[in-house]
């Protein structure tokens, strides 16, 4: 369900998505997931390398400041 | 009896006249009476007798409104006047106005003229000295446009009107109905990104929007107990130029309580040669959404 709120006549309308719609939210979903794991991916490669520095990320921001 | 008698002088036949001469002079005698008398005569209901001059029985009826006033002069602001009979004094200034909505001005020391009505929209200003009426300078001030309660996994506020210059738009309370995703904004319910770049404040460094059209208003919540707030400007909204200075501004916040993931400061720009007519606002979670957004026109 999506709401739609026109300005011009102050109308709100509660409607399901169109088959459009639809096809751009599922597309926005799985976009999301791929940066989620992408991001989830740096947050783990980030957290290996610090491991194998033997570093703690204060320490690698003030190495890098 | 005094003959001739001591006021009127009127004579009367006297004991030695003859009885042959009485006839004459009882005409002499009453044409005296009636010559004296003759200005008693005349006049009507209610009048009463007015000396004509200082002569003996010099009188005329007159109406009976003689006072003590012996002449009304119009001063400042009022007209007429008079020294006798009815006298009529009118209210300059009430007649000086002349059309509905006029008002009065000074116009020096005890003098003033009419200022007609200005038109729709003007306001009452001094130019040169003098009050006059003018159309107020615009571009001052914001408008609100709309007021929005969001619903659904996503809402959109639609038609926006296209005469202003910026747009103004506040972001309140903003919650979704499950934990993790972040609230997320964008414009003409593009599906294909059209921001050059934006900059997060988790981030170090500027995020080219990539495939996302949909820019981040606060981070990402915990629980459906944070809420998000934020104001976005979208400066020359309604331009159709590509490139024409359509850069957007963006700050927010998502927390609960005083504590919270943190701030969202985003930088951007809309590279389309389409006016922004229309926000849209959802979570990234696909989560059902609350909170109210009002957008403002600014001149």
């Amino acid at each position: 369900m999506i709401r739609i709120h026109d300005t011009s006549t102050d109308e709100v309308i509660d409607r399901e998505m169109t088959d459009e719609e639809y096809a751009a939210f599922q597309a926005d979903q799985e976009l999301q997931l791929v940066e989620k794991a992408k991001a989830e991916q740096a947050t783990a490669d980030k957290a290996a390398l610090l491991a194998r520095l033997g570093i703690t990320a204060d320490e690698a921001k003030l190495l890098l400041s | 009896m005094a003959n001739p008698t001591t006021n009127f002088g009127w004579v009367m036949p006297t004991s030695a006249s003859l009885v042959t001469n009485l006839p004459a002079d009882f005409n002499v005698f009453g044409q005296a009476v009636d010559t004296s008398m003759q200005y008693l005569l005349g006049g009507t209901t209610g009048q009463v007798l007015s000396k004509t001059s200082g002569t003996n029985m010099a009188f005329t009826w007159i109406n009976n409104d003689q006072g003590d006033i012996t002449g009304v002069t119009a001063g400042t602001g009022i007209t007429g006047g008079g020294t006798s009979g009815t006298v009529t004094v009118t209210n300059d200034m009430a007649t000086t106005i002349t059309t509905a909505g006029d008002l009065i001005k000074g116009t020096g020391s005890g003098t003033y003229n009419r200022l007609g009505i200005g038109s729709t929209g003007q306001v009452l200003t001094v130019a040169s000295g003098a009050p006059s009426w003018a159309t107020p300078a615009s571009g001052a001030g914001m408008t609100l446009l709309s007021t929005t309660t969001l619903s659904g996994t996503s809402t959109t506020i639609s038609s926006i009107d296209q005469t202003y210059v910026n747009l103004f738009i506040t972001f309140e309370r903003m919650t979704n109905n499950s934990t993790g995703g972040y609230a997320r904004w964008g414009m003409n319910s593009a599906t294909t990104a059209h921001y050059n770049s934006y900059k997060d404040g988790n981030g170090t460094a500027w995020v080219n929007s990539g495939s996302n059209y949909l820019l981040p208003l606060g981070t990402n919540t915990p629980n459906s107990s944070y809420e998000t707030f934020g104001c976005v400007v979208i400066n020359n909204y309604a331009t159709t130029t590509t490139n024409n200075g359509k850069s957007i501004q963006c700050n927010g916040a998502t927390y609960a309580g005083g504590a919270g993931p943190g701030p969202v400061f985003n930088e951007a720009y809309w590279d389309t040669a389409t006016a922004v007519s229309s926000i849209k606002i959802d979570y990234s979670n696909a989560a059902t959404i609350s909170g109210t957004i009002k957008i403002y026109g600014v001149k």
